[in-house]
């Protein structure tokens, strides 16, 4: 369950307002990314008609690299990959066919990935749970923002995400007034 | 007087109660067979009542009144993207389902936004041909009063709305329920139950108004005669696969076979005392689907009645 201090919702619509906090937390909470968004802040005004959400991003856990996902170790069969987290083997796998072609690999059993090469592979990233954590936290917000606000300007950086949405062409006032959102939550 | 029930109890010796309901002049709308459950929509007249709810005990079944037995409700939504799906469209059309009413729930095309929103014309035939409208709206009030109107201003069937905000009445609707707006999650809470009884309790009070409408120049044959009298005539009817192939409107029905095929054998369809279907009823296309709509010409219209 969400905090509902993490939401404040802003709007010349007072009942619209309370009503957009407890939907944007029960969103928030469905989907899982209560702890990866917080200090929301959410103006809405549908007489102008302007959506705009900041949220504060939460850090995101380190990259996963094939060195995380398996061990290596070259036979005679060619470089074989013993597998001790299950749960990346299909970023895995589609790494190593981008990278040696779905002819190259076999994978034995569910442990076991055997790949015809006989030179080291490059410790590349298979999973990247920032982009991952940004794309929930963007289906989030789409789902709250009403549904006929379909122009959309957003920005995304590492700690926070602005995101304006309106029927209408975006005006340099609605952005401007993010980025007074931006400064008062002190990103 | 005819009164709605739903019988739900076992398969087993259900069909008592159906022949039991028969004998009575009652009227078996619809069964639905769930492994071993049965839930029967059925009209009762009222005055033997007593003796259902006797039989219903007997079986350890469990009889309760549905208001809404006998009408087709369109539950409409701005579209069916997952801002109005499943909560609150989905949940509050079960509500109705399980008040006995036939729902369908309708997502519009172009029903989002301020500047865009409109109906198209299927999409108002369609409406029209139920027997009420439920439209589920968001949570701001100068949308729901001062631009969404524009939505169901021109249908011909009563309007109830429901949307977030509290609000005494919106324009061009029967009634405005307030409380649900745009959710996130399910009806759980008993305050959260009173606003879909209020719902039923609304609906209810519009078609009774309609009802009373419809008694000041009474149709010319009783929809639920008609009713058997098509199935008797017409077998096919029965090998629909849809859970309600005769769908019962207060002044007529939808039949859910094709229109080109079978539109001649509907209208050729007679009664004892002498007059084929087509001197009642008007017979023509569905926008839902291929399917029949029946309108009832009223004894004003027809020039006597059965």
């Amino acid at each position: 369950m969400i905090d509902s201090e993490k939401v404040a919702v802003e709007s010349p619509d007072k009942q619209g307002a309370c009503l957009i906090e407890e939907l944007t937390s029960d969103v928030l909470s469905d989907l899982d990314v209560a702890q990866s968004l917080n200090n929301i802040r959410i103006y809405i005004d549908p007489d102008e008609p302007v959506f705009i959400l900041y949220g504060k991003l939460a850090v995101s856990p380190p990259n996963i690299k094939i060195s995380d996902v398996a061990t290596m170790t070259h036979t005679d069969d060619g470089l074989k990959l013993d597998i001790k987290n299950e749960r990346y083997v299909n970023d895995l796998l589609d790494k190593l066919i981008a990278l040696y072609g779905s002819a190259n690999i076999l994978q034995l059993d569910r442990y076991t990935v055997l790949v015809a090469t006989d030179d080291d592979i490059p410790d590349e990233t298979v999973y990247e749970p920032a982009t991952e954590l940004r794309r929930k936290v963007i289906d989030s917000i789409r789902r709250v923002a009403p549904e006929g606000y379909r122009i959309i300007k957003h920005e995304i950086s590492e700690s926070y995400i602005l995101f304006i949405a309106s029927e209408e062409p975006i005006e340099d006032e609605w952005i401007n007034r993010g980025h007074k959102l931006l400064k008062e939550a002190g990103a | 007087m005819l009164e709605p029930l739903m019988y739900t109890g076992g398969v087993y010796r259900h069909d008592e109660l159906t022949e039991l309901v028969e004998d009575l002049g009652g009227h078996i709308l619809q069964k639905n067979v769930m492994q071993l459950e049965v839930v029967l929509l059925i009209l009762v007249p009222a005055d033997d009542i007593g003796v259902v709810e006797e039989k219903a005990a007997e079986l350890l079944g469990t009889i309760i009144r549905a208001p809404l037995i006998g009408t087709e409700i369109a539950v409409v939504a701005p579209s069916l993207a997952y801002h109005h799906m499943p909560h609150p469209t989905c949940d509050i059309a079960e509500y109705l389902r399980r008040n006995g009413a036939k729902t369908n729930i309708i997502g519009l095309a172009r029903g989002v936004g301020r500047r865009a929103a409109q109906l198209t014309k299927s999409e108002r035939g369609l409406i029209n041909e139920h027997d009420l409208a439920l439209f589920i709206l968001g949570d701001f009030l100068s949308c729901i009063t001062d631009v969404k109107y524009q939505l169901y201003e021109d249908l011909e069937v009563p309007i109830i709305v429901t949307g977030g905000p509290e609000c005494d009445a919106v324009p061009y609707a029967y009634a405005y329920i307030g409380g649900i707006g745009r959710r996130a999650k399910g009806f759980h809470r008993s305050s959260e139950f009173a606003i879909l009884d209020s719902i039923v309790e609304k609906i209810s009070k519009a078609l009774d108004e309609r009802r009373e409408e419809l008694e000041k120049d009474p149709l010319s044959v009783s929809p639920f005669r008609l009713m058997d009298e098509i199935n008797q005539q017409i077998p096919e009817v029965g090998e629909s696969l849809s859970p309600t192939p005769i769908t019962m409107h207060l002044d007529g029905m939808r039949i859910k076979l094709p229109y080109d095929e079978y539109c001649e054998r509907v209208r050729n369809v007679k009664f004892i005392e002498g007059p084929t279907l087509s001197d009642v009823a008007e017979v023509r296309p569905s926008h839902m689907r291929e399917y029949l709509i029946l309108k009832i010409k009223t004894k004003s219209v027809a020039g006597f009645a059965l």
